[in-house]
């Protein structure tokens, strides 16, 4: 999960990632980083993220994207 | 038919109940569409002068579509602020446009009062007006066809946002050649993509207005919910879609055509950037009877000059040309000494002519004199051309192929960057010694490397109170000095060299 934060520092470096719960919904994360953040999560995790679960619930908190990654990890 | 209106009210009265414009909660006739531009042009003439440039502060939205409408009706043009963009660089805008009249609505009301202090602020949501048919019919008649239409700022190497000016007449003479080139008609449905302050949207507005097609708006956070964005497209029967490579690009990359295909798409007319063509395939696997076509022109040409219909037959050997020029058009390679280039596979400078040729940069007199030249190849009369400054060569079937760029210009997630403008916004940064920005643009990253005492975050997030977020870099990186050429100048391959390497 460290390296998911330190993905995210880069991208994004402007949010609390330890706090925040709506990092989509309130807008800290735009289409053009969720693009950079998935390619990044394929490429270091290596997983594939269905469009089906690009949706704001699973990328609002750090805890939700990884609790995403490990599902992908299992499939 | 002299101005957009006149194409305009022509499709309202053969279409008078058919939808012109959908987004997500509205829409709205033809008929209803006149009614309400008439009605808000009516309100706006009486706070502008001929010609006089008019703020649009809000996103894209039906009420936005009434405000360009609204404007041109009252005899002004409109440009496009972003709401979303840092306070500094719409001060700039407006700036060079010295625009008096800015009109928001209700979401960006409280926002346009902060930013624009002194100015007449008009809320859309607010006018109640009755349409004045004759004050509107005198302000038509003071109108020529070289009146401007819309001003779109594009990235400027010095600093400052360069304001393009394009009038009725470069987009008639574009769009009446698109719709019939690629035959749109009153049965297509356009689902928007581009952002406003983009002239990809112009095709996207003109060509449903000119023909009584549907323009479908696509609400700008749909990208970030790519399950949403295709049931959009589907459930509106879109048939027709003129996007950013970038934004085609985020579809597939989002593995969105293994959810579902928007099988009612029968053209996809993409412009931007280079398209990789195993994007290309992967959406031409899904749409097997689509036709897809390359198009390419900078905002300074309206929208597009060259285009290229794909050969599905074709192996394209990794490269697609971005082909010949639209019907009045000229579109030509110049070499060093201002020769023409006719034979294949030597680089020139793609330079062009025409009706498509816009009015120039707002309020810009030296950028005009250095990017719009006398054709060289003609010493009889005038004729204006404009220098893209994109390098190009003919293949051997006579089609143009995109070979680069003369400066530090970039694409990026479609939108046209100087690097030297973020460069200026990274050195005006109190503690930043020297930086210097790279694209790498085989993994679509823009870096920012720097030497100073600052860190890399708190730069970031100076940088993104100044640039649009698309020209903050990606990766910002402090290091202890540059590497230099064998000439003294910042070797920018091996700092990336360096960068990979660890």
């Amino acid at each position: 999960m460290d390296r998911l934060k330190e993905i995210l520092e880069e991208l994004q470096p402007e949010v609390d990632y330890e706090t925040c719960e709506n990092l989509v919904d309130g807008r800290y994360l735009d289409s053009l980083t969720i693009l950079s953040l998935i390619s990044e999560i394929e490429d270091e995790f290596d997983v594939e993220i269905p469009t089906v679960e690009i949706i704001p619930a699973n990328f609002n908190s750090v805890k939700n994207i990884w609790t995403l990654i490990e599902k992908m990890r299992e499939d | 038919m002299l101005d957009v209106l006149d194409y305009f009210e022509n499709t309202c009265d053969k279409y008078i109940d058919k939808y012109a414009v959908i987004c997500e909660k509205k829409k709205i006739t033809y008929k209803e569409l006149k009614n309400k531009s008439m009605m808000m042009g009516s309100y706006i003439q009486k706070f502008i002068d001929l010609n006089d440039p008019v703020i649009v502060f809000m996103n894209k939205d039906i009420d936005t579509v009434e405000s360009f409408l609204g404007i041109l009706y009252a005899g002004g043009c409109y440009c496009l602020v972003n709401p979303e963009f840092p306070e500094e660089r719409i001060k700039m805008i407006s700036e060079t446009l010295k625009s008096n009249v800015i009109i928001t609505n209700n979401e960006n009301y409280d926002s346009a009062i902060n930013i624009f202090k002194d100015k007449k602020i008009i809320n859309v949501n607010n006018i109640n007006e009755k349409i004045d048919y004759e004050r509107l019919l005198s302000i038509k008649s003071k109108k020529i066809d070289l009146d401007p239409v819309y001003i779109n700022f594009t990235s400027g190497s010095t600093g400052i946002p360069k304001g393009v000016v394009v009038s009725n007449r470069s987009i008639i003479d574009f769009i009446n050649v698109f719709t019939n080139e690629f035959n749109i008609k009153e049965n297509d449905i356009i689902a928007n993509q581009a952002p406003f302050d983009f002239d990809v949207s112009v095709k996207d507005i003109y060509s449903s207005f000119f023909t009584g097609a549907t323009l479908l708006i696509i609400p700008k956070y749909y990208f970030s919910n790519p399950a949403n964005l295709l049931d959009y497209i589907i459930d509106n029967d879109s048939t027709t879609m003129i996007w950013a490579v970038s934004a085609l690009c985020l579809i597939s990359t989002f593995h969105g055509l293994d959810y579902k295909i928007p099988n009612k798409v029968n053209k996809i007319i993409f412009s931007g950037e280079v398209m990789p063509i195993k994007h290309l395939n992967l959406w031409m696997e899904k749409l097997p009877n689509a036709m897809f076509v390359n198009v390419y022109g900078p905002t300074e040409i309206t929208c597009n000059c060259t285009y290229h219909i794909i050969d599905r037959n074709y192996d394209y050997n990794d490269i697609i040309p971005i082909g010949k020029p639209f019907k009045n058009e000229r579109v030509f390679l110049l070499d060093k000494d201002n020769k023409e280039i006719k034979i294949p596979n030597l680089l020139g400078e793609i330079c062009v002519a025409g009706t498509c040729l816009s009015l120039g940069y707002f309020n810009n007199e030296k950028q005009n004199k250095d990017h719009f030249h006398q054709n060289p190849l003609n010493n009889n009369y005038f004729e204006r051309i404009y220098r893209t400054g994109d390098y190009g060569k003919y293949n051997l079937d006579g089609e143009l192929v995109f070979s680069g760029r003369k400066d530090f210009q970039i694409k990026y997630m479609g939108h046209r960057i100087e690097l030297e403008e973020i460069e200026r916004e990274i050195m005006k940064i109190d503690s930043v010694k020297r930086c210097v920005c790279i694209f790498d643009e085989e993994k679509q990253k823009l870096f920012g490397f720097y030497i100073g005492d600052i860190d890399n975050k708190t730069l970031k997030i100076e940088l993104s109170k100044k640039l649009p977020i698309y020209m903050v870099p990606t990766k910002i990186v402090n290091l202890e000095n540059f590497p230099l050429t064998k000439n003294g100048k910042i070797d920018r391959k091996q700092i990336m060299e360096n960068y990979y390497n660890g």
